[in-house]
């Protein structure tokens, strides 16, 4: 069970959204999902829930910069996300952002270890391989997927995979982090397993996380409270044990 | 009724399927519960001819179709609808292009009915303006589960099975789609086997359900014997109930 205060610092961990929309799919002329005010801060777990199509996913994409909101204003630690030339986002602070997606989008050609390698190598270039290599092997272990170095994607199971996800999102040590359902798909078993070591890292880890599920019994084991999408707004509501 | 004997399915040095021994009986909601990659999805496509057993027998009524060859699954097909896991819809085709795809042959406004019967039946009709026009990639994944699952009923068959049909869906969509599943079934007499994670809803839309573990069922019952059930793996599925 999630324990009561998962606070711990709100020092430079922010996210502030002022009356932010965004269509479906970000689509340029679709009708608008929601309008939302958002000012969350400090290392934490924020749970968001909704039925299906109302825009949880949607929303969690245009938080983590991958989508430009259509209106409003967007602030990641304190910096305009959409700051970059043009309509690029601001790069700097997009390596503080870490995201976690529901298909997993690990590189089927890649090994496991090169999985996790790979973009670690790309935002810390100045990291020696060895180093990396090792960093890589930890997370393995961290996540119960020791001895899985050399095998591809497709030979993990359906929670193996998940968790080689969750451990490549997190070894980037990202300071606002997105997980898009990250137990979709998996049996009750599994999916339990799957949140209570997501939990435990969360805890671990000096982060802001946001975590989409529509599990309630998964949201209950991440944290006492979660955000509901409904009509176009969030509200908070406490999840009862 | 279908019916699975002693059947066997491996993938390379995987063994998936051990032995399946299990008879589902014709108008029953049949659920099959199991962890990821115990078989249950495997056992389902034998049935309608996506995979080919190992060893084993299928019968489904009084045909064994362990042997069909790809041809002899046509009528199997046509008589057994399979809402997959994924919705695979295809994206380059509108949603109406999608639902039509298994009723082309009908009269114009004979599908025009059974369209808006099925998306009322699955509850999509109100959800999203112009649906007929979009593509699948502009509709969230809920809805596009809802979407392939009216694209299943369209040409009525007499067996539905379902692979996850509620995986990424809210609570209350998952509520109503178990319904609906539970609804097509009493109304119109159709056999459901219903491949799940989801023991709430299982329990309350199946007659009777099976656990599986390593490719053979540990546990058969009726919700109310599933329930008391000491087996471990059941027991490790109800956790989330009893907490």
């Amino acid at each position: 069970m999630a324990q009561e205060s998962t606070e711990k610092s709100t020092e430079n961990l922010r996210i502030q959204a002022d009356s932010i929309t965004q269509t479906a799919g970000s689509l340029p002329h679709g009708p608008e999902l929601f309008k939302i005010d958002i000012n969350w801060s400090g290392a934490s777990v924020k749970v968001l829930m909704g039925e299906s199509g109302v825009g949880k996913s949607t929303l969690l994409k245009t938080l983590g910069g991958v989508w430009k909101p259509r209106r409003g204003n967007l602030k990641i630690n304190g910096q305009d996300l959409w700051s970059g030339v043009g309509f690029r986002q601001n790069k700097s602070l997009l390596r503080e952002i870490g995201f976690c997606f529901q298909n997993n989008a690990l590189f089927n050609s890649m090994t496991c270890l090169e999985n996790l390698c790979f973009p670690h190598r790309k935002r810390f270039p100045e990291t020696s391989e060895e180093l990396r290599i090792s960093l890589a092997k930890n997370w393995l272990e961290r996540v119960e997927l020791k001895n899985t170095d050399n095998l591809l994607p497709h030979e993990l199971s359906g929670g193996m995979q998940k968790r080689l996800a969750i451990a490549r999102t997190l070894m980037l040590k990202p300071k606002i982090v997105f997980f898009d359902d990250p137990t979709a798909g998996l049996d009750p078993i599994t999916s339990r397993q799957i949140a209570k070591m997501l939990h435990e890292l969360l805890l671990e880890s000096p982060a802001l996380s946001v975590v989409v599920t529509n599990d309630e019994d998964r949201a209950k084991q991440l944290s006492p409270t979660c955000y509901i999408l409904e009509n176009s707004y969030l509200t908070e509501k406490v999840l009862k044990s | 009724m279908i019916r699975f004997q002693e059947l066997r399915k491996s993938f390379g040095s995987k063994n998936i399927l051990n032995g399946l021994d299990l008879e589902i009986n014709t108008g029953e909601v049949f659920f099959i519960l199991g962890r990821s990659g115990t078989g249950k999805s495997v056992a389902l496509k034998h049935l309608v001819g996506l995979l080919k057993a190992d060893s084993g027998k299928i019968w489904i009524d009084d045909e064994e179709i362990s042997n069909y060859s790809e041809q002899a699954f046509y009528p199997i097909r046509r008589k057994c609808g399979l809402v997959f896991q994924l919705p695979a819809l295809v994206d380059s085709r509108n949603h109406y292009e999608n639902l039509v795809l298994g009723i082309r042959h009908l009269p114009i406004e004979e599908k025009k009915n059974k369209i808006e019967w099925a998306l009322e039946a699955v509850g999509l009709e109100k959800l999203i303006p112009n649906l007929f026009d979009r593509f699948p990639p502009s509709i969230s994944y809920g809805e596009q589960k809802r979407l392939a699952l009216a694209r299943t009923l369209l040409p009525n068959p007499e067996i539905l099975l379902y692979d996850e049909p509620t995986t990424g869906l809210d609570p209350k969509s998952s509520v109503h789609i178990h319904k609906l599943i539970r609804g097509i079934s009493l109304n119109e007499g159709k056999t459901s086997v219903v491949v799940s994670h989801d023991m709430r809803n299982a329990l309350a839309t199946a007659d009777r359900l099976a656990v599986l573990d390593a490719g053979q069922v540990v546990d058969l019952g009726t919700p109310e014997q599933i329930l008391a059930s000491k087996v471990p793996m059941t027991a490790a599925f109800l956790e989330d109930l009893k907490a």
